[in-house]
């Protein structure tokens, strides 16, 4: 009876090495994957910012920039090489070099790999319209019943299922916020609203009073997938999207209509 | 307290009553000469008339007996006896004597009679016994036996007990209804020995009356049994190794279930983790990890419907009441045509019929819940069994429930979202820290079951079984405002989860004749889990009219299973038997997800038609060898197409202890369980059916070798395994635009790809004594291979190594036991650096980059458990119920859920959620019968 025990151990972990081989994997080529950001929008200049990666305990909130690359974008049959104005930023000044349904390559090399990201310019959106251009925001105020919010309607054609983001932009030079408890710095207000339509606004859509511009973009589904949050534990963690080769981030064109809204109380 | 010692001195009470003494009730007379000794004369007094005698030789070596009987009736000629030696007879409730000198020999004699078989061995082959009948020695002619075999006191079936004609190979194990056919009986002097786990062993000795009738073989309870689980195709004695019918089957019974330590409940289900090859260390879910399996993939059957739900609270307690538990057969792999649908393992539970001698009430308070059941016969022909369970919010509900709720202020609407942003839509939090009167509702879980058999005649039984659990998961919040705050009003958050199966099947069992039986069932199941996670704002406004603003994510999951089949069962020569049968069921599923009930995200309704047959043969060749060749074909509406698992499993007796044994077999799956990775948002799982695009119909191959050696004390069992799996369906769904004020859309993404698992399992265990146990290792390794996420890499469930320690000991009224487990850490995936890109309007999205998919470890768990438990025996030795006494995770041992990262101040930060820590519980259980 020893002996079998002995010998069934011995069987154990003799399989047990057999199993435990392991491939030495190094994990260094993914922390040389430079983040990119660029949107292109027609009418604007190219703006493409790269950063390096951060180790999970930097403060900073940005990673470092990347300097002194050799960016170049190629419409298909004129390629532009951007320059660097501040560190890591990389431009290209001519604002009719983006233009509707044109696709765009992105290329540079990077510690001796080609980092790469390809884009097409969407339609504008197509009948871009407000059930009104005046939204009331009743008071909330201790004491007192609020009245009741009416929304209002804003809706586009969308018959071949693009996808939509909004930006809400306070064009007042003084702002005056609408809960006199804010004091945070303002900021546009960027919804990514998917395969839809039409969007209604509701008492929190606006924080500030005042004119607004509507801002509706045309995306590629790349943006809403690359800025989709990819899991906070490890029951969901998942790679994060994007759509450049050899790199992380986004590379992306949109194009805009904008309506104007009045909000008041 | 109080109460506890009221019910103490009750089963006093009780105890004193039962000394009055009782008849013999055996009819049975003995005629002839004898002389002999007085042990001798006692065995045949057991052997001839059927009854059992304790005694102990030691105290009866120096009497003789010498008389003459004329057709004396057993209790004339047992008082004489007696009174001639100056000893007396003592009688106990299930009709056993004790021959003893003075009252305290009756408790020695009890655990001698524990210790040992009903019969001993040398009783039957002794000659002084035979030489008193007049044996007619004709030419013997093979004929065939019938009978049952029954639970001694509560006349309850005994499904797959081993009945065997000793010293041959004959074989046969009983059906559902306990009944069993052995064709080829050499001769009418053969004596038959039953085995059925959690009973003693029990030998029935055939003579010329008994075989011309249907033999009715009764087992009593062992009551310090050897095993709670055992491999029954093993724990036998040294000869009953032949009928090797089956490969990689675990068995467990209920009854024995409390002296193993648990967290809360005598848990069927949980206590299969103990057993190699499948996984303890997921203690949020009771569902079994068999052979790198998931749950889904292991086919729960209780009285032959399908159970969808299997677990309660999370998953920590399995949803069958082991009080109404008669048997449950967990199958690893390999198995049989019989069944089918699922890709690994099959759990089939047989829930009991209820007493058909008396009426009795027994019950269990826990820390967790109070169990109630009743057995009771209605007339001679039908029982009626009733059980319910109800949680109560205890200390250990709550300490469960906050795990999965502490944290409800990051929980957010489905696919993922707690990090970069706030979380939108959902959540509970927020709302607590007011001044406002804040009311918890509660949460509860429940089950019932229910079963009514009715036997017209001995051919026939019908039965009708309903089982029914629920969870409702509570964390909702009512927030009432002050009335300074927009004049009153309330706010009310809800997020509440309620789940369950309900099922019910109609039986008619039928044996045509003793060569054919058949068992057809009609059957309905269905599952439901719902989620409804929102915040809502009631308002009045100034004419004092409410008005309700809803946020939030609505989720429902319905599946209903219709299904009728036949199982027949024909033993067509004694070395053939064929089980053969047909089945259709027709599934409907649908899944709906809305958001701010307005807009619906998802929603799909799927229906399917499957209906197939099988063929199987039991073939056993020569006396060592048996083949179990089968095929199923399975044809699924929603492909069109037919699908055929050929199997196929086989065992050889190399000597009488040791045999080998392999098996083979395709296997497909239809309905898969869609496991979320987001626990703590929304629903966590629903069903779907495969749809052949997107879910494709799943398939696996098994190939199962391995030994078994037996001693009598130990027993060594050793399998390997290795499983492909294909079609492997994974799901996601990523929401884009949750923000106030927008539906935004659901995107459901399914991810296909392969798998195999490999392994090899090893179990000591040694069987027999006051000191049993075992000790189980294995070796596995789980891997999956999806393109999405770059090629293989260790499924989720995927541990190394698996050792588990399990110690039993008895003495006398008292167990104490303690189990030790000890597994790799399961695989997740770790972040490896950050990055932070500006959206459009410059608000900057932080994302954390993996290395590779399940790269990374969590450190080895493990964790000691123990319990003592006391039996409240009266004296006439039946068991009035227990007081247990358990401790989970004695040391504490932190281990590790599942890992959080969370960025603070730009850094990302790792914290880790623990599994439960050290947890006492107390249980008590009482019968009244």
């Amino acid at each position: 009876m020893e002996i079998k025990i002995h010998t069934i151990f011995f069987v154990a972990f003799a399989t047990l090495f057999l199993f435990s081989c392991k491939k030495g994997d190094s994990l260094d080529g993914d922390y040389t994957r430079p983040v990119v950001e660029g949107y292109l929008v027609p009418g604007k200049s190219v703006l493409v910012k790269v950063y390096y990666q951060k180790y999970l305990d930097d403060t900073i909130s940005l990673g470092f920039p990347v300097t002194d690359l050799k960016l170049k974008i190629s419409d298909g049959s004129k390629t532009v090489e951007l320059t660097e104005g501040a560190d890591g930023n990389y431009v290209y000044g001519d604002t009719t070099f983006i233009v509707e349904n044109k696709t765009y390559s992105l290329s540079f090399n990077y510690n001796s790999k080609i980092i790469s990201s390809e884009t097409t310019v969407p339609n504008k959106p197509i009948g871009f319209a407000t059930s009104d251009s005046l939204q009331k925001v009743p008071v909330m105020d201790f004491g007192t019943t609020p009245a009741t919010f009416v929304p209002i309607t804003l809706s586009w054609n969308n018959n071949a299922g693009g996808h939509y983001m909004m930006l809400l932009k306070n064009t007042e030079t003084s702002r005056t916020s609408i809960n006199p408890r804010n004091n945070g710095s303002y900021r546009d207000t960027e919804v990514t609203l998917g395969q839809v339509s039409s969007f209604q606004t509701q008492q929190m859509t606006f924080n500030y009073l005042g004119h607004y511009q509507v801002i509706l973009f045309h995306i590629n589904k790349e943006y809403s997938d690359a800025l989709n949050n990819n899991g906070g534990s490890s029951l969901n963690l998942t790679n994060p999207y994007t759509n450049i080769v050899n790199g992380l981030g986004i590379f992306t064109a949109m194009q805009a209509d904008t309506l104007k809204l009045r909000v008041y109380q | 307290m109080k109460r506890i010692l009221l019910l103490l001195g009750l089963t006093g009470a009780m105890g004193i009553n039962a000394w009055a003494q009782r008849p013999l009730k055996t009819q049975a007379t003995i005629d002839g000469f004898y002389s002999l000794s007085m042990t001798k004369m006692l065995d045949t007094l057991s052997l001839k008339c059927k009854i059992r005698i304790i005694y102990e030789p030691e105290m009866l070596k120096d009497y003789m007996v010498t008389d003459r009987y004329l057709n004396d009736e057993v209790k004339d000629v047992l008082g004489k006896i007696c009174r001639e030696n100056k000893v007396y007879y003592w009688l106990d409730p299930d009709q056993n004597i004790y021959i003893i000198r003075k009252p305290e020999d009756v408790s020695r004699l009890k655990k001698m009679a524990i210790e040992k078989p009903v019969f001993k061995e040398n009783q039957l082959s002794s000659t002084t016994l035979l030489r008193e009948e007049r044996v007619v020695s004709s030419k013997p002619e093979p004929f065939k036996i019938t009978g049952r075999v029954v639970d001694n006191a509560s006349g309850e079936s005994l499904p797959a007990a081993i009945v065997k004609v000793r010293n041959t190979n004959n074989s046969t194990a009983t059906n559902a209804d306990g009944y069993f056919t052995l064709l080829n009986v050499p001769s009418d002097t053969c004596v038959l020995d039953i085995n059925y786990i959690g009973y003693r062993p029990d030998v029935y000795a055939l003579n010329k009356v008994n075989i011309r009738t249907e033999v009715l073989i009764e087992l009593f309870p062992a009551v310090k049994s050897l095993n709670e689980v055992v491999i029954t195709d093993k724990r036998r004695d040294n000869a009953m190794s032949t009928d090797k019918r089956r490969v990689s089957v675990l068995q467990i019974s209920p009854s024995k279930l409390e002296e193993l330590p648990n967290i809360g409940e005598k848990d069927i289900l949980r206590s299969f983790q103990l057993m190699p090859g499948i996984s303890a260390s997921n203690e949020s879910s009771s569902g079994a990890y068999v052979r790198g399996g998931t749950p889904d993939q292991n086919l729960v059957l209780f009285d032959g419907f399908t159970v969808y739900q299997v677990d309660h609270l999370y998953g920590f307690f399995s949803a069958f009441n082991s009080n109404a538990v008669k048997d449950v057969t967990l199958y690893k792999g390999g198995f049989s045509a019989k069944y089918g649908g699922r890709l690994s393992s099959v759990t089939d539970i047989v829930g009991k019929e209820g007493n058909s001698k008396e009426t009795n009430i027994a019950g269990d308070l826990s820390l967790l819940s109070a169990n109630v059941f009743l057995e009771k016969p209605l007339n001679s022909k039908s029982t009626l069994l009733v059980a319910y369970r109800h949680s109560y919010q205890g200390p250990l509900y709550n300490k469960i429930f906050n795990k999965f709720n502490s944290s409800t202020t990051v929980a957010s609407g489905p696919g993922s979202g707690r990090m970069g942003g706030g979380p939108p839509g959902g959540g509970g939090g927020g709302f607590g820290g007011n001044a406002a009167t804040v009311t918890v509702p509660s949460s509860s879980f429940y089950d019932l079951n229910a079963k009514y058999t009715y036997a017209p005649d001995d051919k026939n039984r019908f039965s009708w079984s309903i089982y029914q659990g629920n969870d409702n998961l509570d964390n909702s919040r009512d927030v009432a405002l002050p009335s300074f705050l927009s004049g009153g009003g309330s706010i009310s958050s809800t997020d509440k989860t309620t789940y369950g199966n309900l099922g019910s099947s109609f039986k008619w069992s039928s044996r045509w004749t003793s060569r054919l039986y058949s068992n057809t069932l009609l059957s309905y199941s269905t599952y439901h889990s719902d989620r409804d996670n929102s915040n809502k704002i009631t308002v009045q406004d100034s004419e004092g009219v409410n008005q309700e603003i809803s946020t939030g994510t609505f989720e429902k999951n319905n599946l209903k299973d219709f299904s009728l089949k036949s199982d027949w069962e024909l033993q067509a020569a004694s070395k053939f038997k064929v089980l053969f049968g047909a089945f259709a069921s027709k599934q409907n599923v649908s899944y709906e997800n809305s958001l701010n009930d307005t807009s619906t995200l998802i929603n799909q309704h799927t229906k399917a038609l499957t209906g197939g047959g099988y063929v199987e043969l039991e073939i056993t060749p020569g006396s060592r060898l048996q083949l179990n060749p089968s095929l199923r074909s399975t044809y699924y509406d929603l492909t069109g197409k037919m699908y055929l698992e050929p199997r196929f499993s086989a065992t050889y007796t190399l000597t009488d202890r040791f045999t080998l044994k392999g098996s083979t077999g395709k296997f497909y799956q239809f309905t898969n369980r869609v496991i979320k990775e987001d626990i703590l948002a929304g629903s966590r799982d629903f069903w779907v059916l495969s749809n052949g695009n997107t879910i494709p119909v799943s398939s696996a191959l098994h190939y199962i070798a391995g030994f078994s050696y037996e001693t009598d004390q130990f027993l060594i069992d050793v399998e390997g395994y290795y499983k492909t799996l294909d079609n492997l369906s994974e799901y996601s769904q990523r929401q884009t635009g949750r923000r106030p004020g927008s539906s935004g859309t659901l995107e459901e993404h399914f991810y296909n790809g392969t798998g195999y698992t490999k392994g090899i399992e090893f179990l000591l265990q040694k069987t027999h004594g006051k000191y049993t146990g075992w000790v189980s290792y294995t070796l596995s390794k789980a891997v999956n291979n999806f393109e999405v996420y770059g090629g293989e890499f260790p499924a989720n469930q995927d541990t190394g190594h698996e050792f588990k320690l399990v110690n039993v000991y008895h003495d006398g009224k008292w167990t104490f036991s303690a189990t030790w487990i000890y597994a790799t850490g399961k695989p997740y995936t770790a972040p490896l650096t950050s990055y932070t890109v500006n959206d459009y309007s410059g608000r900057s999205r932080t994302f954390l980059t993996i290395s590779e998919k399940n790269g990374a470890r969590m450190p080895a768990y493990h964790r000691l458990d123990a319990s003592v438990t006391y039996d409240l025996i009266k004296i006439d030795s039946r068991k009035t119920g227990s007081i247990g006494f358990s401790l989970f995770n004695i040391y504490n041992r932190s281990n590790i859920w599942y890992k959080q990262y969370s960025i603070v101040n730009n850094q990302v930060l790792t914290s880790n959620v623990n599994y439960l820590g050290f947890t006492p519980n107390i249980t008590l259980s009482l019968k009244w019968k």
